[in-house]
């Protein structure tokens, strides 16, 4: 079953992803902030995160930069969820080396098509 | 819904667009008409139809249009669009590219997302685009449906479905909290109401029909009569593309399936089948009646024509 690690500093949102991802067959971890989902990616090697732009103690933006930066570690499908939906936030995102940005809201058929556009499933 | 009204519906929507609905489809009959009824301000469904029985043809037309199938997306099968990326267009580019024309038709192309992805893929597979004479025409049944396709405004949700950040910050920019696609797209497409019950003749035949889960909401015998005249439309070698896995009777009578492909077919070589053309007096009798999808003169205009480009070369 692939993993995918979920973050987002809002329970509601990480609970309505987890439903959604294990409808889709993965097995979910989820992280409330930043250095969290660093850790979890070293300890559990996901094949896909979703994470919020904005998550407290490291942005996740920082996180991607330093996911990406780390060239030895097998590299996940990264995806942003996120309310901010300036073009250049996205922009900004997918020069950094997201594989895809989630504007919100969203709803499963959203995330169905994300994960069908990327090849996991 | 009463059962009697239920029917009533059905028959009608059967005689003015030609959908086959039954009782399996009942629930969806009866949200479509109780969002209508609220939305129009009737008291109940049977007040709307005793006041179809008056025969009222604008009511009539906003009924059948209210249960016209939108469920569409950008890249609906990422797969198979994919495929028509990678395969189907670059093979149908090599075979034109004397002519340099191409005509893509998106039948029952709902809020036109379907048709603006075929536009993306042709803007990005064929090179020197402005030397070719494309023409990307999508039609439906409901004037709603084509309003907004024209407009080409989406909604977050709505761009989300099928596409990636990526492709949506390439093809469309934001108006408030909507995306409005970018002129260049825009002006690669036209659209056109069209009812399918109709007969229609088009002057040049298409390339590509995209005809996708609409055929399969008409009785197996409007289906044999709407294959028919699909394949009338259809140039030599033309591919027709239909909804993954549906069944459409009469449909080997003038297509091949393409082999490797799930809802790919190509026009069979029956060009001598005297019965499917219409006759010169034929069309001249239907005259006025037929719609036809003249190139408007402004789109001739804007772009050049083959022959044309070759000549500046």
């Amino acid at each position: 079953m692939p993993k995918c690690l979920i973050a987002d500093d809002s329970k509601t949102i990480r609970l309505l992803l987890l439903k959604i991802m294990s409808n889709f067959g993965f097995e979910v971890l989820d992280a409330e902030d930043g250095e969290e989902v660093v850790d979890l990616f070293y300890q559990q090697k996901p094949e896909l995160i979703i994470m919020n732009l904005r998550l407290p103690v490291m942005d996740g933006i920082d996180v991607l930069y330093k996911i990406r930066a780390d060239k030895r570690q097998q590299q996940p499908k990264i995806m942003f969820c996120s309310s901010i939906n300036d073009i250049e936030r996205i922009q900004e995102a997918l020069n950094g080396g997201a594989d895809d940005y989630i504007m919100k809201p969203f709803d499963e058929e959203i995330i169905g098509s994300k994960l069908e556009i990327l090849g996991l499933i | 819904m009463r059962k009697t009204d239920f029917i009533f519906i059905t028959k009608l929507l059967e005689q003015k667009a030609g959908w086959n609905f039954d009782e399996s489809q009942y629930f969806i009959v009866d949200k479509k008409i109780s969002n209508f009824i609220r939305e129009k301000g009737f008291a109940s469904v049977e007040d709307l139809v005793a006041e179809l029985k008056l025969g009222q043809p604008a009511l009539i037309s906003q009924v059948v249009e209210s249960l016209a199938m939108s469920d569409t997306s950008f890249f609906r099968d990422y797969d198979v669009f994919a495929r028509f990326e990678k395969s189907v267009l670059p093979e149908l580019r090599e075979n034109n590219r004397s002519s340099k024309k191409l005509r893509f038709w998106s039948l029952g192309c709902a809020s036109g997302q379907e048709t603006y992805s075929i536009a993306m893929i042709v803007r990005n597979t064929i090179l020197g685009l402005g030397e070719w004479d494309v023409d990307i025409i999508g039609t439906d049944i409901s004037s709603a449906a084509i309003a907004k396709a024209q407009k080409g405004l989406y909604s977050t949700l709505e761009v989300q479905m099928g596409m990636n950040a990526r492709d949506i910050l390439n093809n469309f920019h934001k108006e408030g909290d909507q995306w409005m696609v970018n002129d260049d797209l825009h002006n690669m497409v036209e659209f056109r109401r069209y009812n399918m019950i109709e007969k229609i003749s088009v002057l040049e035949k298409f390339d590509v029909i995209f005809c996708r889960n609409v055929l399969r909401f008409f009785t197996p015998e409007q289906q044999r009569v709407l294959v028919a005249r699909i394949y009338e439309q259809h140039a030599p070698g033309g591919v027709l593309y239909l909804g993954r896995g549906e069944k459409v009777e009469g449909l080997e009578d003038y297509y091949d399936k393409i082999s490797g492909y799930q809802c790919v077919y190509q026009v069979k070589n029956i060009a001598q089948k005297p019965s499917l053309r219409m006759s010169p007096e034929e069309i001249k009798e239907l005259g006025g009646e037929i719609p036809s999808f003249v190139r408007p003169q402004a789109l001739l205009d804007k772009r050049p024509l083959a022959s044309q480009s070759l000549k500046k070369n």
